[in-house]
């Protein structure tokens, strides 16, 4: 077991959740309780403030009512203050300028008491007091207001009351909520954490375990599914790969052993000079058997890689097809087979025209191999209705069975089993895969069609130069303009 | 001729030197750029083989060193398959031809006698090999007193057999000169024809001009 380091700790899904989530939560929880708190808060005071009014004008209707006799006013005012002993109460006479004249005894400091003007009809807060002013009209004028303060001392400690509460509160979440939101994020990034363990166990040597997919249809399983797919591909690739290999290592092997059987048996005892001759004859060939295999494999392995060299430049198909069709007449016709060309009128491309002389050649040389004496060749060169550059190389020959048929652009494939290696006419099975190759690096497809006993039609569709010319395929253009187009 | 090989693998500088020395030429063999550089300096080469890819100093920087001093003798590279930017940058510097590994023994002499002839002669307008005739101007074949009717493909057949008389010429070498391409299939493209050119050749007489030599290809007899 591993344990994680602190980097991949912090750095992980599972830890930065738990944060957010921490945080998220905390500050809903802090915003909330400063709401309901300042709430409160307010409430409170409201509620002071109408009681404060409430008192002012009762005040105000007992001194007008009590008036002059101010020792009743003063022992009625006091009586009052006193039977509201728990609101702090406290009152105030004063006269025209603001001089207090008289004032209950449960005064708050004088100093903090400004002058009347100040002090409005509305309760307002002068330091620890809710205070309010009334005017008491047609009296003496040594009492011209009535000033009556209450403590906010209630107000506060309830306040505080409910801060501390919610303090402890807001430590217990803060404490509760990231363990909340650790179990939270771990349900979230379990199965992910399933899929990076079985994706971790995952080696080419063992290409057959796929993540599980859990049927909720999640972005999770749409990720497990996603990769799984990959998997597939990967797998196919690599099994494919693997094919190769082996059949590579097969096919050279046998070349191989020819050249080293003849060698040794050479050096076994002594020979004639002619003998040698004819020994190392035979060996100089098994080695361009090998040379040959080596360079296509080769082709094949630039191609997989996207290396595959193409130096395109404009030139017209059906000169190509020409060139392939005086190349390989003499072997048509000696194989009593004829091999004819159509072309109709100048079909330009652009691409790389050894490259592509080696697919018509692929193709012509396979058409003969499947041919039985007495049969036709056609290969034509056209321009489609869809503006394509056509080959097609057709045959009058035994054909491939539906099962083959698919299979024949795979490498080393050879849909006849008997022709394999034994006979070299049988090829090296990779001519149409190297044909594929070279096609799909000019844009271009290859099609196979077969009827079996009948024959067998390859269609190769390429861009025309026009075409090639808008998407770019490849190095500068300036050649189509100067090649002749006729 | 007198060639300098610049070759660091054993086995191909080994065998190259053999093969240039039976042929008749001289040779010197160097493994590593920098004595190569020294030796083409000394300009008695009448060609030079370079491989690209040596210890010391690079084939390239050897190459445009010696073009960059005006030393204009005639060099081949040996260059490995898919390396075209060095074979390119090659051919700008200045390299006369190039040749990709593997390549045939026979091929790179041919080379080699091409580029030196390049520089020195041209090709006359007869080529005559034994009793064999060949009137390039007016293309016609004769053997003896008898006239050889010929297809353009056999003419060009035979027209290289006998510039190349009595050295092998590959397959390769005559499907390159033919169709300016190589055909590296199973196939024997080249038989069928070189079958016909003896038929018409050999026709009334005993012995076979053209001589197949196994696994090279085929031969010019001299006389």
């Amino acid at each position: 077991m591993r344990f994680a380091s602190p980097r991949e700790v912090f750095g992980s899904l599972h830890f930065r959740l738990t944060v957010w989530n921490t945080v998220t939560v905390f500050l809903v929880v802090a915003f909330t309780l400063i709401g309901v708190r300042e709430a409160l808060r307010l409430a409170l005071l409201k509620e002071t403030d109408q009681l404060l009014e409430d008192d002012a004008l009762e005040m105000r209707l007992t001194v007008q009512e009590f008036l002059p006799n101010l020792e009743q006013i003063e022992h009625e005012l006091e009586r009052k203050v006193s039977t509201h002993a728990h609101r702090g109460l406290y009152v105030q006479l004063l006269d025209r300028r603001g001089a207090v004249q008289w004032e209950s005894g449960s005064l708050p400091p004088v100093s903090s008491v400004p002058p009347p003007p100040i002090v409005a009809r509305r309760p307002t807060t002068i330091e620890k007091y809710r205070v309010v002013q009334e005017q008491l009209k047609d009296t003496d004028p040594r009492l011209y207001w009535l000033r009556v303060g209450s403590s906010l001392a209630p107000v506060q400690d309830d306040v505080a009351k409910l801060t501390n509460t919610m303090l402890i509160a807001g430590a217990v979440v803060l404490l509760v909520s990231p363990l909340g939101g650790y179990w939270l994020a771990g349900r979230a990034t379990r199965p992910l954490a399933r899929i990076i363990d079985t994706t971790a166990r995952l080696h080419p040597s063992n290409l057959e375990e796929r993540l599980q997919i859990r049927g909720t249809r999640d972005e999770l399983d749409r990720l497990s599914q996603t990769v799984n797919a990959l998997l597939d591909r990967i797998a196919a690739y690599i099994t494919q790969n693997r094919q190769f290999t082996a059949n590579a290592a097969h096919e050279l092997r046998s070349p191989l052993a020819a050249i080293q059987n003849s060698l040794e048996v050479g050096l076994n005892a002594d020979r004639s000079a002619e003998e040698y001759h004819e020994l190392l004859g035979e060996t100089l060939e098994e080695c361009g058997v090998l040379r040959d295999l080596v360079n296509q494999m080769l082709l094949l392995a630039e191609s997989d890689a996207g290396r595959l060299e193409i130096s395109p430049d404009a030139f017209r198909l059906e000169q190509v097809a020409q060139k392939s069709h005086e190349m390989f007449v003499g072997v048509a016709e000696a194989a009593d087979l004829k091999l004819r060309l159509e072309c109709q009128g100048p079909v330009l491309i652009y691409g790389d025209a050894n490259r592509l002389r080696q697919v018509v050649n692929n193709l012509i040389d396979n058409a003969i191999k499947f041919s039985r004496a007495g049969g036709t060749i056609t290969v034509s060169v056209r321009r489609d209705l869809a503006r394509h550059a056509v080959l097609e190389v057709a045959d009058t020959g035994m054909g491939i069975t539906s099962e083959d048929l698919p299979h024949v652009c795979e490498r080393f494939y050879r849909g006849d089993k008997s022709r394999q290696r034994k006979d070299r006419s049988g090829g090296t099975g990779l001519g149409l895969s190297i044909c594929s190759s070279i096609v799909a690096a000019h844009n271009g497809t290859i099609k196979v069609e077969s009827t079996l006993g009948q024959g067998t039609t390859v269609t190769v569709t390429l861009p025309l130069a026009e075409a090639a010319r808008r998407d770019e395929i490849g190095l500068p253009l300036k050649n189509i303009e100067s090649s002749p187009v006729a | 001729m007198d060639l300098l090989i610049v070759e660091d693998d054993p086995l191909i500088g080994k065998s190259l030197q053999k093969g240039f020395q039976e042929a008749g030429h001289q040779c010197v063999w160097v493994r590593d750029g920098i004595r190569g550089l020294e030796l083409g300096r000394s300009q008695r080469f009448d060609a030079i083989t370079l491989d690209l890819m040596l210890p010391g100093l690079p084939g390239l920087d050897v190459l445009k060193t010696l073009r960059n001093e005006r030393i204009l003798t005639p060099v081949i590279l040996l260059t490995a398959r898919g390396a075209i930017e060095e074979r390119v940058e090659g051919l700008t510097v200045g390299a006369d031809d190039y040749l990709v590994k593997p390549f045939s023994f026979v091929e790179l002499m041919a080379r080699i006698e091409a580029v030196c002839r390049r520089s020195v002669s041209r090709p006359s307008a007869t080529l005559e090999v034994g009793d064999l005739r060949l009137d390039l101007a007016t293309r016609r074949a004769t053997r003896g007193t008898a006239e050889c009717e010929l297809t353009p493909t056999e003419f060009s057949l035979l027209e290289y057999l006998m510039r190349f008389a009595g050295k092998v010429v590959t397959r390769k070498m005559l499907c390159e000169h033919l169709w300016e391409t190589d055909w590296d299939g199973t196939t024997n493209v080249i038989d069928v024809h070189i079958n016909r050119l003896r038929g018409k050749l050999d026709r009334g007489f005993g012995q076979s001009l053209i001589l197949t030599v196994r696994g090279r290809g085929y031969a010019l007899r001299e006389s």
